[in-house]
């Protein structure tokens, strides 16, 4: 039986395949996935309807990929923590997530560090919010 | 690349391009591959059979479908799949070679008369079925609309047409798609890939005698041939 204090997380990314170890991996981290969308659009929906605390979000993505979703889910859901996960990390992706303040995790089998990503993004954004309750 | 004057400083740039991107492509399955793995002594046995079996095989698969596109289009001659005497339809091909794409081809139309008798080719299934995947693939990943095969032939050739409504490439990209890691602009953002595709299927045709070409037809729509000669 799910947690019900444990993080509800939204997995985007194109790669079925991907969506399904994430999931599995995301739940042995004690994590709640929720829903799975395979690009940006679809992601913004799958919040929408979850009320979703956190997003794994692919970058390179067909239709809107993760640079185009972020500023988007930024306006409309500014609690939930955002994890930048790509499996590539060059000088333009690194600079823009840090433009963007989104945590970025490379793709890898250990979904540990993605989980540890994913709290500390939400908690960073609850603070924020806190702090600032009318930005 | 080809460019006899390249300097040691654009070769440099050059190989680590490639292993830039070879790198990306390889880690989103092999990483899939290992973290499912990871989950078989956790999982049950429906979870094994129904979902985390599957999904390791078609990873394997593909890993072992990059290493090859890799080699063939880098020149290794030795991952080109050897011919013999053999002969096959592409049309029989046109349907496998569509099915093979599974996700990619959900939401999207294939136009295709099977009523087709054209002649036997001079070339095995298994390098038809590589063209027209990758054909396919190329037209999926960058066209919209429903992709149509025609099939024609004459006394020596037979030539399998590819179109799509597709943006295609830029002028000054038209002359280097069959370049081994090339992407037009459009698509370095949009989609994965490692730039290969073209340039695999151009490496297998030729390697029994055919080739890929690509045109514009009167609509200015893109045009993928595959001509192979007949058996």
């Amino acid at each position: 039986m799910t947690d019900p204090t444990s993080i509800r997380v939204v997995i985007a990314d194109d790669e079925p395949d991907v969506r399904l170890m994430l999931r599995y991996g995301l739940e042995i981290d004690e994590m709640s996935v929720v829903a799975e969308a395979a690009d940006g659009a679809e992601a913004i929906e799958r919040l929408e309807e979850t009320g979703a605390d956190a997003i794994v979000l692919d970058l390179l993505m067909p239709g809107t990929n993760g640079f185009e979703a972020i500023p988007e889910i930024r306006r409309r859901f500014p609690l939930v923590g955002i994890v930048a996960y790509s499996a590539v990390a060059g000088d333009f992706v690194r600079s823009e997530m840090r433009r963007m303040e989104i945590p970025l995790v490379l793709k890898q089998s250990d979904t540990a560090r993605l989980a540890d990503a994913l709290r500390e993004a939400c908690a960073r954004r609850r603070a924020l919010h806190e702090a600032n309750p009318d930005a | 690349m080809g460019d006899p004057e390249l300097s040691l400083e654009q070769v440099d740039a050059l190989r680590r391009r490639i292993l830039n991107v070879v790198g990306h492509e390889l880690r989103t399955p092999i990483t899939a591959l290992t973290g499912l793995a990871r989950r078989l002594g956790d999982a049950s046995e429906l979870q094994i059979r129904t979902e985390i079996g599957p999904a390791l095989v078609r990873l394997a698969e593909r890993t072992e479908a990059l290493l090859d596109d890799m080699l063939i289009a880098s020149g290794i001659s030795t991952a080109t799949p050897p011919e013999g005497i053999r002969r096959a339809r592409v049309s029989d091909t046109v349907g496998l070679a569509w099915s093979s794409l599974a996700e990619q081809t959900v939401g999207r139309v294939l136009r295709f008369d099977t009523n087709h008798d054209e002649p036997e080719v001079a070339a095995g299934d298994e390098s038809v079925l590589r063209c027209l995947t990758h054909l396919f693939r190329n037209a999926l990943a960058y066209g919209t609309g429903p992709i149509e095969v025609t099939i024609t032939a004459d006394d020596e050739v037979v030539r399998c047409a590819v179109r799509n409504e597709a943006v295609g490439p830029k002028p000054d990209e038209e002359g280097l798609i069959f370049e081994p890691f090339f992407r037009g602009e459009h698509a370095v953002t949009r989609s994965p890939g490692m730039g290969v595709g073209l340039t695999v299927a151009r490496t297998v045709a030729r390697a029994v005698g055919g080739d890929v070409t690509m045109r514009r037809d009167d609509e200015q729509q893109v045009v993928f041939e595959l001509s192979l000669p007949r058996a």
